[in-house]
């Protein structure tokens, strides 16, 4: 493997942990809003306590990528720069809607409702936009205006039925990850009734995302990099990803005591993984079809190496830190559900 | 306005209201240690109370920094796509270290909050150490890409592109000494007389309880000194930068001074209007041989100025205007810090005048970091990487920034009142305590589940 290949493999991983973190944490609070509206508070309260300490993280992780693409394919970074100054806008406006909203919430429990719903709203929108971006790098809609410029053409993209259906995948994909997650998170906690209602919502999302991801890889523009075709070489792989939603989803409708559910949000996660290793290997070498290829792209060697050795440095050093908030963090869970358990499960009156 | 004058005003308006707010999370963890570590020395309660008050402030405003703070980094990519092509092949490190520090800063605040009084104080104090280091680090990494825009080195530049890059070279650029001290132990300077002011606020408060009165005397007492002593740190620092500039960026210096041409025995004009057209300095003191003893160490020191170089790069001279600005607040708050000193000295109370102006000096020092950045950039001009690429040269060539600008005003100005109200929501629920120092916010659930980074 030369060294263009695995930085091309670096960047894909980072998108990969942050597709199944910002999943986790995007659909979260989509799903607190969808529970506080059905005024099921114990949901809602697992869900927000969830998102609390963990946004910031999850969003420095979002950092990473354009960095680390800026320091490994400079040329990636200007090429998708220049097309995208008007929908990244629209994305940094909801992020900064969130996040500013989220903080905006310790504060005052006065103004819960609109917190919870400009959060949720903006949570159950930002990964769908993230994944339209794969719909872009398969080409088709970027051109090459006078002087080798870069144009898209903005309505062209974001009608296109093609883009939808990204849309629709990537929404549905952080709903049915986190209702796993918070599944699994209500287990730990030891409210069975929490279970059993994020379980329920896992079990209609599953399939739904399943198709919407099935549609995603089969769909295709004229002047595209043809992926259903690329992705056949691929086949183990992505059979082994499919399996493994069955799996995963199949678990779910062991009877609630007996639902392991971990072993559910696993499975999941390997069928994430999986899929992802399948669609960058068939999408490989191209960041910008049919324009720019990886090793165009490419920074010079030494700012090259020296990025991946920073990289690698940077979280051997914070791993311990990373431990640490875990092991803090997972104990605080369980004292909170049972503060709310022990004040009522009915009350929307949080302390 | 032109396209590059709208990117400019975007961009500009991201980084003035990120630059608040990272103002603050950059100081407030180092008063939080100092609290910290006061509260362990003297077992006094009211130092782990205010410690607890910084720390709510702190967390309202890390997590809406976060998000300008991606802001700027997505923005640098999508408006200056030139800018960033170059950067990523000689000095993408300190952006990519940032990353890291601010992982750092987050976890510990995380674990600064949760852990709360189940940590001992002396674990408190290591996390709120890291929180600082964290924050301090992410500051002067982004400064360090800005200083290597003002003195590029580790590189070739060969036909418009980068060859032969040193990456680490090019992170220790001649300007990054002087410039990342002058920011850091500024933002410590403005950290320390904003919480002074809300301080002085609070006793200006007509009818205030004992308790009160005690606390808020003893938490301005740390704040000024703190901020004082930053403040003079601020000053030595500035005159190693203006030292620097007479050699590394004399154009910069000589549009601030307002300097048109070299000369030995140059004198420091302080005040007045630059007039382009004449050449002169309309208006203003003129200390002769100062600016050649400030600039070289010696009063007959040669001083060059704007004539030696094209009109086309002159930066705009307006600058000269906004530096007196800033050295002005700069030596207004070591006054400020010093009258207090001496009436802290005498043992006398403090006259509510002094009280007023230092609720004026915290807000004019986070005025004097807004204008010392602008002072930084627009200085630049036209150079976006001094000496090799005009900021006309990376701007985007996508159309429809007007749009963008209206609207990102208006996000951030519903965000600057969101922020404005949640501090005064949180601290009139949360108001002192009036019982001594027991710390009774400490029992409320809200205090100890709501706050979390």
């Amino acid at each position: 493997m030369n060294i263009v290949a695995l930085g091309a493999a670096f960047i894909w991983a980072m998108i990969s942990i942050y597709t199944i973190l910002g999943g986790i944490d995007f659909g979260s609070s989509f799903w607190r809003w969808y529970f506080s509206r059905r005024k099921n508070w114990e949901a809602e309260e697992v869900a927000h306590s969830f998102v609390s300490p963990t946004w910031e993280l999850v969003n420095s992780f979002l950092v990473l990528i354009p960095v680390a693409i800026v320091g490994l394919f400079p040329g990636a970074a200007y090429a998708y720069g220049s097309i995208l100054l008007i929908p990244a806008s629209m994305v940094l406006g909801l992020l900064i809607l969130r996040g500013a909203y989220w903080q905006f919430g310790y504060a005052s429990e006065q103004k819960r409702g609109p917190i919870i719903w400009v959060v949720g709203l903006t949570g159950l929108i930002l990964p769908g936009l993230f994944a339209t971006i794969l719909g872009l790098s398969q080409g088709g809609y970027v051109s090459r205006g006078t002087q080798g410029a870069y144009v898209l053409p903005l309505a062209k993209f974001l009608f296109s039925p093609q883009v939808l259906v990204f849309l629709a995948f990537g929404i549905l994909m952080a709903l049915y990850l986190s209702a796993l997650f918070l599944a699994q998170y209500a287990k730990q906690a030891g409210s069975l009734e929490t279970f059993a209602a994020f379980r329920r919502s896992a079990q209609w999302v599953g399939p739904l995302s399943a198709v919407s991801g099935i549609l995603a890889i089969v769909s295709s523009m004229h002047g595209q990099l043809d992926m259903s075709h690329r992705l056949v070489t691929w086949w183990p792989i992505l059979g082994l990803s499919f399996v493994m939603f069955l799996v995963g989803y199949a678990g779910l409708f062991r009877p609630v005591g007996m639902t392991k559910v971990r072993m559910s949000l696993w499975a999941t996660v390997i069928q994430l993984v999986l899929a992802q290793i399948a669609y960058g290997c068939a999408h490989y070498p191209y960041v910008l079809y049919p324009y720019l290829t990886f090793s165009d792209a490419a920074s010079n060697h030494s700012m090259f190496v020296t990025t991946l050795v920073i990289f690698v440095a940077g979280f051997a050093l914070l791993a311990p830190g990373f431990y640490l908030f875990r092991s803090l963090f997972i104990k605080d869970v369980q004292s909170v559900v049972s503060q709310t358990a022990s004040r009522g499960t009915v009350t929307p009156k949080r302390g | 306005m032109s396209h590059v004058m709208m990117a400019r005003a975007l961009f500009g308006i991201t980084l003035g209201y990120h630059i608040a707010y990272a103002t603050i999370s950059v100081g407030a963890p180092m008063l939080i240690v100092v609290a910290e570590i006061l509260h362990l020395k003297t077992g006094q309660e009211i130092y782990r109370l205010f410690a607890k008050r910084v720390t709510m402030v702190l967390v309202l405003l890390v997590g809406v920094g976060l998000v300008t703070g991606t802001t700027v980094a997505v923005m640098l990519s999508v408006l200056w796509p030139g800018f960033m092509k170059t950067v990523g092949q000689v000095i993408n490190l300190p952006f990519q270290i940032e990353v890291f520090a601010f992982m750092l800063e987050s976890l510990f605040l995380a674990i600064y909050i949760y852990g709360g009084q189940r940590l001992s104080a002396r674990t408190r104090i290591i996390s709120a150490g890291l929180v600082s280091v964290g924050s301090g680090l992410s500051a002067l990494l982004i400064t360090d890409v800005n200083a290597f825009m003002n003195t590029p080195v580790g590189f070739q530049w060969v036909n418009g592109r980068v060859t032969d890059a040193h990456p680490w070279q090019a992170m220790l650029s001649p300007a990054m000494p002087t410039e990342l001290a002058h920011v850091l132990v500024s933002a410590y300077m403005t950290v320390g007389f904003v919480f002074a002011a809300i301080a002085a606020k609070g006793l200006l408060k007509r009818g205030i309880t004992k308790v009160e009165r005690d606390y808020h005397n003893k938490v301005l007492r740390l704040t000024i000194i703190f901020g004082g002593v930053m403040a003079v740190a601020t000053a030595v620092i500035g005159d190693a930068s203006g030292k620097f500039l007479a050699h590394f960026q004399p154009e910069k210096l000589a549009a601030a001074e307002g300097l048109f041409q070299t000369t030995h025995h140059a004198p420091l004009v302080i005040g007045g209007v630059v007039n382009a057209a004449t050449g002169k300095v309309v208006g203003g003191i003129a200390i002769p041989g100062l600016l050649s003893f400030l600039a070289t160490g010696s009063l007959s020191g040669q001083v060059t100025g704007l004539d030696a170089f094209p009109r086309t790069t002159w930066p705009p001279l307006f600058v000269h205007s906004l530096f007196d600005v800033m050295v002005s607040i700069g030596s207004f708050s070591i006054a400020v810090a010093g009258v207090y000193v001496l009436y802290l000295w005498r043992q006398r109370s403090m006259p509510r005048w002094l009280l007023w102006t230092i609720v004026t000096t915290g807000i004019l020092s986070m005025g004097g970091i807004e204008d010392g950045w602008v002072i930084a950039e627009i200085a630049r001009q036209p150079w976006m990487i001094y000496g090799y690429l005009h900021v006309s040269q990376a701007v985007t060539a996508s159309g429809g920034i007007s749009w963008m600008f209206g609207g990102f005003l208006s996000l951030y100005t519903v965000l600057l009142a969101g922020t404005i109200w949640a501090l005064r929501v949180y601290f009139r629920k949360h108001p002192l305590p009036t019982d001594g120092m027991s710390c009774s916010t400490e029992t409320s659930p809200v205090k100890k589940r709501g706050v979390s980074a």
